[in-house]
């Protein structure tokens, strides 16, 4: 059986604007859940916004926000939270995922920049995950993400991720590309690191493909189809953590839909798979339910 | 402030501006190098798709500068994609004079893509109680849809797929009327000069009847022009109703009693 967590279970897709049309036409089946940033949805109305409906009233739906900036050193932007709180009730979205990164200083630079890993660190990002899993009455998921420069390292990246998830008492994304992209760029072993991963805090797990900069140097790209390392990254972590929902990410270079759903599939495979060699592996505990 | 956080300031302020900003010590520069990357065509992307034909008109490289000007000087506040280019266009209002560079009708551009994009993406207005949508829109006082920008732009930038800009406007600025039709597209729409100044001064108006923004608008009209121009007035008032630019009248400050017209 597959785990069931916050509603949501089995293989999904992240849902970005050049698939809209052919999701309408066409429901695709291989899809269990989607996922969506509120950051592209929120006040957004029209033609596109009216979309929106479409697909939270036929798949369940898990936010993946991009903007938060939960380790940034500017103050936590607590409007946007509620907004995102607000979102999520209106469309009947039970979790909400962000990333264990920075985005802003000031301002906004819209991308995933690294927390140093610190025990300083852990502290500050810790207190500002309870201070969104307060105002939005729920338990939320921090993914690990991809990062290229290490800056001021006092413990290495396992040991950061698990003291920042104790502290703040929320869950994990498990990104297994990210696991995989970061084993190459800081030479470490990405089973050794899933191995330490605690189990029990993984609500979902992302997949994607990356770049091959150069043989030391792996881009998070999104922008290609999941290598075959990471599928394979993929099974295990299925082994220890059971067949727990997984979503495909593809912001680049993007195919037609059917290649993307072929991967979806095979993901679907991959847990079935697990799944009847995993029957007594329990899912983790709940979050609030409603 | 802490010691993480200084190396995060650190590395944004480098990423923001690499020439004046060192990036944090003892950081591979190849890796530095793939934030720098990272940072700036996310941004380009993101600017890109908000002002397409930006752009095309203004070319990679150029628009490229645009966007590394934009992430240099501007802390941008928004945390929600579709309203990014909104927010470029304030910080571009503002540091155009300090721009001699720039093409003349680039700020003309950025209004009107921008202004589009808004209208596309506006959450639809409720129905208004305050309003009459069988409302007389001479007598009565207009009241215009909430999804309609009238935009006078020196440059014909709306056309400018089809010619080239050149440097010197025309002698005649360009009235456009944008307007989101129930379909959710937004049509663009070139005014004449007699329609352009009567829909702003409605847009301006919760009071007056249609009628007597007409008599204010043609005041200074010659005495044997007035007759017909207050005629064609009317009648576009009415086209205006039907197209749904007007969406009716405001019934607080309905006059008694009916004028047919």
């Amino acid at each position: 059986m597959m785990p069931v967590i916050d509603g949501i279970a089995g293989a999904g897709l992240g849902l970005r604007r050049p698939y809209l049309k052919a999701f309408r036409e066409e429901p695709p089946e291989e899809v269990d859940f989607l996922e969506l940033a509120p950051e592209n949805w929120i006040g957004v109305g029209g033609s596109l916004g009216g979309q929106l409906g479409f697909f939270t009233e036929r798949w369940p739906v898990i936010a993946h926000g991009l903007s938060l900036s939960i380790g940034g050193p500017h103050p936590l932007n607590e409007s946007l939270v509620r907004d995102v709180g607000e979102w999520l009730d209106k469309h009947g979205v039970r979790l909400y995922s962000e990333h264990l990164s920075y985005t802003s200083d000031e301002g906004q630079l819209y991308d995933l920049l690294p927390i140093p890993f610190t025990s300083e660190a852990v502290r500050y990002v810790a207190e500002r995950i309870r201070r969104v899993q307060d105002i939005l009455e729920r338990r939320i998921a921090v993914e690990n993400v991809s990062y290229y420069a290490s800056m001021g390292a006092e413990m290495d990246e396992p040991e950061f991720l698990r003291a920042v998830l104790e502290e703040a008492d929320c869950g994990l994304l498990l990104d297994v590309n990210n696991i995989f992209v970061n084993s190459v760029n800081h030479s470490y072993d990405p089973y050794a690191f899933l191995d330490a991963i605690p189990a029990e805090r993984v609500l979902y797990l992302h997949t994607a493909g990356h770049y091959d900069e150069a043989p030391d140097l792996l881009i998070d790209t999104h922008g290609a189809a999941v290598k075959d390392e990471v599928w394979a990254l993929l099974e295990h972590a299925y082994s220890r953590l059971g067949p727990r929902p997984t979503v495909l990410e593809r912001d680049f270079n993007q195919p037609p839909l059917p290649e993307l759903l072929a991967e979806v599939a095979r993901i679907r495979d991959i847990q079935q798979a697990s799944g009847t060699k995993n029957q007594k592996i329990a899912a983790p505990s709940g979050g609030k339910t409603p | 402030m802490s010691g993480f956080q200084d190396l995060q300031r650190q590395l944004t302020a480098h990423l923001r501006d690499p020439d004046a900003h060192p990036a944090p010590e003892g950081v591979e520069d190849r890796r530095i190098g793939i934030y720098r990357r990272l940072v700036f065509g996310n941004l380009s992307r993101l600017l890109g798709a908000g002002l397409p034909l930006t752009r095309e008109q203004l070319g990679k490289s150029r628009f490229g500068l645009l966007v590394r000007d934009f992430l240099r000087e501007h802390r941008a506040a928004t945390p929600y994609f579709p309203r990014l280019s909104g927010e470029f266009r304030q910080w571009h209002e503002k540091a155009r004079s300090g721009r001699p560079n720039d093409p003349p009708w680039l700020g003309d551009l950025i209004l009107y893509e921008t202004e589009k994009r808004i209208l596309q993406r506006l959450p639809d207005p409720p129905a208004d109680p305050a309003i009459d949508p069988q409302g007389n829109v001479v007598a009565g006082v207009p009241a215009p849809s909430p999804l309609l920008r009238l935009l006078t732009l020196r440059y014909p930038v709306h056309k400018s797929r089809k010619r080239e800009l050149g440097n010197a406007p025309p002698e005649t600025p360009s009235f456009l009327l944008l307007r989101r039709d129930r379909g959710g597209r937004v049509l663009t729409q070139e005014l004449g000069v007699l329609s352009a100044g009567l829909l702003a001064l409605a847009l301006d108006n919760t009071r007056q009847t249609g009628s007597a923004l007409l008599e204010t608008m043609l005041q200074q009209a010659p005495p044997d022009s007035r007759e017909p121009l207050l005629k064609q007035g009317r009648e576009q008032l009415q086209h205006f109703r039907r197209s749904g630019v007007l969406r009716g009248t405001y019934r607080d400050h309905a006059p008694t009693g009916s004028i047919n017209t």
